[in-house]
């Protein structure tokens, strides 16, 4: 089965080919198109055209896939996007004002370029629409956010959901507990306590601007900060968004661009105290976590720095053996799949196996 | 020396005249219920000579409270020495408790916005007491000051550096006078020395609340903040949120952020998410005999996002803190609704704590220890006495001032 995945950035548009049965990606490695080379008006239908030549010197695609950040409390796993899908995801604009709108317009632009080829939509938001209220509720008044769809999600939820498979392949003796914590580290990581097979805890909010810091994003601030920029400084919101998203984390802590993976993987000095900061808030979420599922016995990283969990791994795992866990001692590994290829497996699953969307 | 301690709260003005350093407290009582109304009416309990007067009136505001409390203090003739109050904010200027003089009002001043809930009430009643009591010392006692232990990877945000710098934003912590002085009421109790104390501390008042990591007796982190708003879920603070939300009402009302502050400081937390009531204990008490499945449900969620916040920095302090010696519950919800503790520790064996139900339910004195026998943690009902650690604070800066 050929399958095609295509994944928005807020500035790109990164593609993929796979053979299913082969299990990588297809003579290509995976690409980006940033958004300098787009083209005005149909800027997706040209880039698709651009990419069809490609496509059919392989073999007839039997799918689209597409990363959707976000699916608000109505999609609760992948669907196939027909009409109906798309008129739902269009109400969600208002929650998510610039990534929906680009999302219908690439729905549209690959069903008018690849007619017949059904298009999967694959929401990291799903696995989060369980959360229990407790998890999700905000401190507010609930009058002003009549909304069900304000509310905290997490936002690698494919990740998330593949950590906690590979928990259960790898120690089948932890299913009967299943008290799984699935680290999730891309350029803005999240932690997730996942108890049997639902998220009981995430780290991020209603955006992923809360809970770890990012390699550019401060993470968790006392909302007064804000506020304290505004009169401080008299910026504006745009000022403080550039300033929150664009230039604070690893970034702001660091003083210049540097990733999980390097940050973790080095011995300079310079970078001690943010890796000291880094360690600490990854340690308090985890403890939140272990209290959310009342114990712990496994720990699993993902995401694109995976493998910082080499170095992250046996210290965590160190200082979570705690009294209650299973024989004072804590399983942890990492899971190095792509988000291609997950994103590749599951839309095979839901082709085959799942004609109808999955709504709520 | 008699020393008068104000202890301003976010709902409560707490009086006590101490006579030190006996300790023996001469006239004490609380005003309840301040500000926003709720369930049940603003209230004096006013306690001297062994007896308790309640007397219900209207407080709309803190100073009000306090010219009801001075006229119940003068009717006994209660005339003290000095006068100690609680500052919620020293900001990175007061480390320690200090003589109020015109530089030390001015640089409180300066400090006043960055705790707009308690600072300008605790000003106003400086300037009262100046103008009631002329010439009479005032001391300053810092809730921050607790927490200048708390290590940088602890205090800091992830900004950029020099925007920090800038603007001190850090984590400051609050709740200091209480959490020290439960930590060392629990050290007593537990018969170590206090510089040996490895503990969480949760103050859960029934207007602010916060969680306190305590390593070898001192604070190593807390759930407030660079202000009081971080953290728990508090009667009408919000406590942790997303920065989009502060930034997407920010945008929603043209840049007031006045306007945002208010909502976020004092109509959000308990009384925001039920609509009702500023009290979570009112909403435990609507909970159980609520029809209306629209606002149990609203209730419901309340009680258990508050519950849930508690539980969640419980376990986050306590896979940060080593080998805990105890959980330390204080202050009026900590100390009265066993419920609230219960809640929040059951099915924590993973930490070591195990809470005995029967113990829970049934304490009569403090301290208290509800742990089973076999808790390797143990979980403390300590009474906090923030207006005597406030008495011995002013007592021993004016001791050394003299």
């Amino acid at each position: 089965m050929n399958i095609l995945v295509l994944r928005l950035g807020l500035n790109s548009l990164h593609y993929a080919y796979f053979r299913h049965y082969e299990r990588q990606p297809v003579k290509h490695p995976a690409r980006r198109i940033d958004r300098s080379r787009w083209h005005a008006g149909n800027k997706y239908v040209d880039i698709l055209r651009e990419m069809r030549p490609e496509e059919s010197r392989l073999a007839p695609l039997d799918a689209i896939t597409i990363e959707a950040k976000y699916g608000g409390v109505m999609f609760t796993g992948p669907v196939r996007a027909d009409l109906a899908v798309l008129e739902k995801l269009k109400k969600l604009t208002p929650c998510a004002p610039l990534h929906v709108p680009e999302l219908v317009e690439l729905v549209q632009a690959c069903q008018e370029v690849f007619p017949g080829v059904p298009v999967v939509l694959d929401f990291e938001t799903a696995f989060f629409v369980s959360l229990p209220d407790r998890e999700h509720s905000l401190g507010v008044d609930a009058d002003i956010i009549r909304d069900p769809n304000f509310r905290k999600f997490g936002f690698y939820g494919i990740y998330h959901e593949a950590a906690r498979e590979y928990a259960w392949e790898c120690w089948p003796d932890i299913r009967e507990t299943s008290r799984v914590l699935s680290l999730c580290l891309e350029p803005r990581p999240e932690i997730a306590a996942i108890l049997g097979n639902k998220p009981v805890m995430v780290t991020s909010g209603v955006t992923p601007l809360e809970g770890l810091p990012g390699h550019t994003t401060c993470g968790d601030l006392d909302p007064f900060i804000v506020l304290s920029l505004a009169r401080m400084k008299k910026w504006g919101p745009e000022q403080i968004n550039d300033v929150l998203t664009q230039k604070s984390g690893l970034l702001g802590l660091a003083g210049r661009p540097v990733t999980i993976q390097e940050l973790f993987e080095s011995n300079e000095e310079e970078w001690i105290p943010v890796q000291d900061l880094m360690k600490y808030r990854i340690l308090l979420a985890c403890g939140s976590g272990i209290a959310a599922m009342s114990g712990l016995d496994a720990i699993v990283f993902s995401g694109r720095y995976a493998s910082a969990g080499k170095k992250l791994g046996p210290w965590l795992a160190s200082r979570l053996s705690l009294r209650g866990s299973r024989k004072n001692n804590v399983y942890w590994d990492w899971y190095d799949e792509p988000i291609d290829q997950l994103l590749a497996d599951r839309a095979v699953q839901v082709v085959m196996t799942s004609p109808l969307a999955v709504t709520k | 020396m008699d020393i008068l301690v104000f202890n301003c709260g976010s709902s409560s003005l707490k009086y006590k005249l101490i006579s030190m350093p006996s300790q023996t407290v001469v006239a004490g009582g609380e005003a309840q219920r301040i500000g926003p109304p709720t369930a049940e009416p603003s209230r004096i309990l006013h306690q001297w000579r062994g007896k308790q007067d309640v007397v219900e009136v209207p407080m709309r505001d803190h100073q009000s409270a306090f010219d009801e409390v001075m006229k119940i203090l003068e009717t006994a003739q209660c005339r003290p020495d000095g006068v100690g109050h609680r500052m919620v904010h020293g900001g990175e200027r007061f480390h320690c408790s200090v003589l109020i003089d015109r530089q030390v009002f001015e640089d409180l001043e300066a400090v006043a916005d960055l705790a707009p809930l308690h600072n300008p009430p605790a000003m106003a009643l400086i300037q009262a007491c100046l103008k009631r009591y002329p010439g009479l010392p005032q001391v300053a006692v810092f809730d921050t000051a607790f927490h200048a232990t708390i290590p940088e990877y602890a205090r800091t945000y992830a900004l950029p550096r020099d925007l920090a710098a800038e603007t001190r934003i850090r984590k400051y912590g609050f709740h200091g006078t209480s959490h020290q002085y439960v930590a060392e009421q629990a050290a007593q109790f537990l018969n170590i020395p206090m510089q040996k104390l490895n503990a969480v501390s949760c103050h859960l008042g029934s207007g602010g609340a916060s969680l306190c990591a305590i390593q070898g007796g001192q604070s190593i982190d807390n759930t407030m903040g660079f202000s009081p708003l971080q953290g728990l879920i508090m009667s009408t603070r919000c406590g942790d949120l997303d920065p989009a939300i502060p930034l997407q009402m920010l945008a929603r009302t043209n840049g007031d952020h006045a306007r945002v502050e208010a909502v976020l400081n004092k109509k959000s937390g308990v009384l925001g998410m039920s609509g009702a009531s500023a009290d979570i204990r009112d909403i435990l008490a609507a909970c159980s005999h609520q029809e209306d499945r629209h606002r149990f449900r609203k209730y419901n969620v309340t009680v258990q996002s508050y519950l849930w916040r508690i539980r969640k920095y419980l376990g986050a302090y306590l896979a940060i803190v080593e080998s805990p010696a105890a959980v330390i519950f204080t202050d009026t919800i900590g100390e009265t609704v066993p419920y609230v503790r219960w809640s929040v520790c059951t099915d924590l064996d993973v930490f070591g704590i195990q809470i005995d139900a029967r113990k829970n339910w049934s304490v009569e004195q403090y301290p208290a220890d509800v742990a089973t026998e076999g808790s390797p943690v143990r979980v403390l009902v300590i009474q906090t006495n923030e207006e005597l650690a406030i008495a011995q604070f002013t007592h021993q800066v004016l001791v050394h001032e003299n």
